[in-house]
């Protein structure tokens, strides 16, 4: 099947030649229904948005070493928080992953093409102007805390419609793993990562509408009906949070790093050289964490009361509500990391690791989240008055760079796919560590400073008595100072990966079709693919199509 | 490189219907998300409807007997698109066409004879103006694609039936969407 060799160099060009004019060179991306370049589109822009908005995370740590003076003005403080959480959700987090979805996952099908991809487009086209949308809103003193009434509208529109293009490039991507898989493929055989492409395409379809509602009357009464106009103390101060709360908070920003854990579960196999070890689990573990967090999205007001003030009743229906609305995504997660650990330790016994940059990305991503999920079980305690902490900023950061080391190993992943070029091992390898380590670093110190009582600033519209003059059990300086550290190493981290990987696709070595020797459909065409992916549909016997053909010592 | 045995050519799998049925969740959960938050409003204490509204229940009712009707209409243009033929199918996707223009018609009508301005002093106005303007975009999207469906058709994609039976599949969602609004809106109030 699917030998399809395309000049590298031609297909990397796409359609127009070097003499053609760089016009229609513009024209033939911004008009594409090709799902790769859909997908590179995505990836391409949300990467520069996560740039400027880990830079605006480095500022808002340093803001906070001295509790007695800030540099930021307190007017604007809170705003720039909400720039930063709504950012990191709805310009980094799923657009990434669907763009890295979009442009994969017809290929780990075994597909010519995705289903409806001008959608996809319309949804690409669609998310980018609602963002720019959203982005002026803030520029022109709107969003969450924001004093301009006409910026309050701007930004409620603007997500709106980065919210519909969301839900049409999600449902694009849901339709082409239901419906475009190769003969044979079964949905009990598709790759980990579409599997949980699948998983969140279908959360985003019905989560992000609810929101839309919201979005939409609040709108309407705030432009139209006046009932919650500044005037009125509304809107322009906090009142828009409790409207996308939920969409900006965890247990619902665990859904939008589903995809991490099906990278993970790509790679491991890969590098260990062996099948999935209970490769059902893997599936199971993803739809039962992405069906267990929606399920908590819900439930988040039920914690866990005061225990001295709880009769043994009260005591019980709280522990019950706790352990089925929280700790079941953590069941979910430990079944599935379950798997990929016994996978990694059948391949270290046979002594068949290879330790590339896109294990080390995986594994870190994977250790991200899962702390994240379990730090998120403290929260619902209300003993430990955690809730409005920096705790929880803690729990975010944590989760929104897992989501980060997984998109920059992705890149690193299926660069040759992306771009017919093979990256740097070395400098990847010390990338991927020094995220890691930026991650922990941007993270941990929040978590210990939650437990010191140090107020969070997460749907705050005016920020006095938060950030400078607030009670304290500990000092803080070093924890807030090691927290903004933590946010610039991973600007420096991201900026270094992008100029890389320009360099490697500028003058990099060729790759080949099969670089990693993989086990998936997307490693059976040329790298680059060509614009219909395949010449010849493949027929699929098992999950690991690839491994079936390839001598049983070289791989798994 | 490693060659997989080829497969022939597999048969289509329905993704206009696939699709058209993901869309549909998503709007159910628009209209959803909208009627819990009427709901919501409705049962807080005070003042909800302003006293003297008068709905135009005979428009209100008659809107949604047509998203009734309109249903026979789209399932005998499925029967007819099954049966190849153009004619039949042709007939039944304009009356869809125009049974939801229609919809669109009594809708203007309602917001005009209804005579309630946007601003009020409680979340009544606003909401009844969001949830209802929500189902009119839903509809007239509907609209949209019985449009295609139909040029699709009558330009000669007879054997196009999978669209046909999208668009019928969205117009039963559209009608069980429809009643949700109608029941909450106009007869619970």
């Amino acid at each position: 099947m699917t030998t399809i060799h395309t000049p590298t160099d031609a297909a990397a060009a796409g359609a127009p030649s070097g003499t053609a004019p760089a016009f229609a060179n513009v024209a033939s991306w911004v008009t594409t229904s090709d799902h790769k370049r859909i997908g590179r589109i995505f990836v391409s822009l949300s990467m520069l948005m996560l740039l400027g908005l880990v830079g605006l995370s480095a500022v808002l740590g340093f803001d906070r070493v001295d509790r007695t003076e800030n540099f930021l003005d307190l007017e604007v403080l809170g705003q720039l928080f909400s720039v930063a959480r709504v950012g990191f959700i709805f310009m980094v987090m799923i657009p990434m992953m669907l763009g890295f979805a979009i442009s994969i996952v017809p290929l780990q099908l075994g597909a010519r093409s995705m289903a409806f991809p001008r959608a996809a487009a319309l949804g690409l086209w669609t998310w980018l102007t609602g963002s720019g949308i959203v982005i002026a809103s803030y520029a022109q003193n709107g969003g969450p805390g924001g004093g301009d009434a006409a910026g309050v509208d701007l930004f409620l529109a603007g997500l709106g419609l980065t919210v519909i293009g969301l839900v049409t490039a999600a449902t694009a991507l849901a339709t082409t793993v239901l419906t475009s898989r190769a003969p044979g493929m079964t949905l009990d055989r598709v790759p980990p990562f579409a599997w949980s492409a699948l998983v969140l395409a279908v959360a985003i379809i019905v989560t992000m509408p609810v929101m839309l509602a919201a979005l939409v009357y609040v709108y309407v009464d705030h432009r139209y009906g006046g009932r919650q106009s500044l005037e009125a103390g509304g809107l322009g101060g906090n009142a828009i949070y409790p409207w996308i709360r939920a969409a900006l908070s965890q247990p619902l920003t665990f859904i939008y790093a589903i995809p991490v854990l099906g990278f993970v579960a790509e790679v491991v196999p890969v590098f260990a050289r062996r099948r999935t070890v209970l490769r059902f689990a893997v599936l199971i573990g993803i739809g039962v964490l992405a069906t267990a967090s929606l399920t908590g999205v819900t439930q988040v007001d039920h914690s866990i009361g005061e225990w001295s003030s709880l009769s043994n009743g009260d005591r019980f229906k709280d522990l019950v509500d706790y352990a089925f609305f929280n700790l079941v995504p953590v069941l979910g997660l430990l079944v599935l990391m379950g798997a990929v650990t016994l996978t990694l330790l059948s391949g270290l016994k046979a002594r068949s690791v290879r330790l590339e940059p896109p294990l080390l990305f995986g594994l870190g991503s994977a250790v991200l989240l899962t702390h994240a999920l379990v730090a998120h079980l403290l929260v619902p305690i209300e003993d430990l008055h955690l809730a409005g902490s920096v705790y929880e900023e803690g729990v975010f950061t944590f989760v929104v760079y897992s989501v980060v080391l997984a998109g920059l190993g992705a890149v690193s992943y299926w660069s040759q796919k992306f771009r017919g070029r093979q990256l740097p091992r070395i400098p990847l390898m010390l990338l991927a560590l020094g995220a890691l380590g930026a991650a922990v670093l941007a993270s941990v110190p929040y978590l210990i400073s939650g437990f010191n009582n140090q107020p969070g600033l997460f749907g705050v519209s005016r920020a006095e008595g938060l950030v400078i003059g607030w009670d304290h059990e500990a000092a803080p300086e070093l924890l807030n100072t090691l927290t903004g550290i933590g946010h610039g190493l991973m600007a420096l981290t991201v900026l270094g990966f992008i100029a890389l990987t320009q360099r490697a696709y500028a003058k990099g070595p060729l790759a080949g079709d099969d670089p990693w020797n993989g086990q998936t459909l997307e490693w059976a065409t040329s790298s680059p693919p060509p614009e219909n992916n395949f010449a010849e549909l493949a027929t699929v016997s098992s999950p690991e199509p690839l491994t079936d053909l390839k001598p049983a010592g070289s791989d798994a | 490189m490693l060659a997989l045995p080829p497969a022939p050519a597999p048969a289509p799998r329905r993704q206009m219907i696939v699709g058209t049925a993901l869309f549909s969740a998503a709007a159910s959960m628009l209209i959803g998300g909208m009627t819990a938050l009427w709901f919501h409003f409705r049962t807080e204490p005070g003042l909800w409807k302003p006293e003297r509204l008068v709905v135009p229940e005979v428009a209100t009712n008659v809107m949604w007997i047509t998203a009734l009707f309109s249903l026979v209409m789209v399932q005998w243009a499925v029967y007819s698109a099954r049966r190849g033929d153009r004619q039949h199918a042709s007939v039944a996707l304009g009356v869809v066409i125009i049974l939801g223009l229609a919809h669109l018609n009594s809708q203007a009508y309602v917001w005009r004879r209804i005579e309630l301005p946007v601003k009020g002093d409680t979340p009544y106005n606003s909401m009844f103006y969001a949830i209802t303007a929500t189902l009119f975009a839903l509809v007239l999207v509907g609209v949209v694609y019985a449009v295609v469906a139909a040029f699709r058709f009558i330009g000669g994609r007879t054997k196009d039936r999978e669209t046909v039976s999208g668009l019928a599949l969205y117009w039963y969602v559209l009608a069980a969407l429809h009643t949700v609004v109608w029941f909450s809106v106009y007869v619970t109030k």
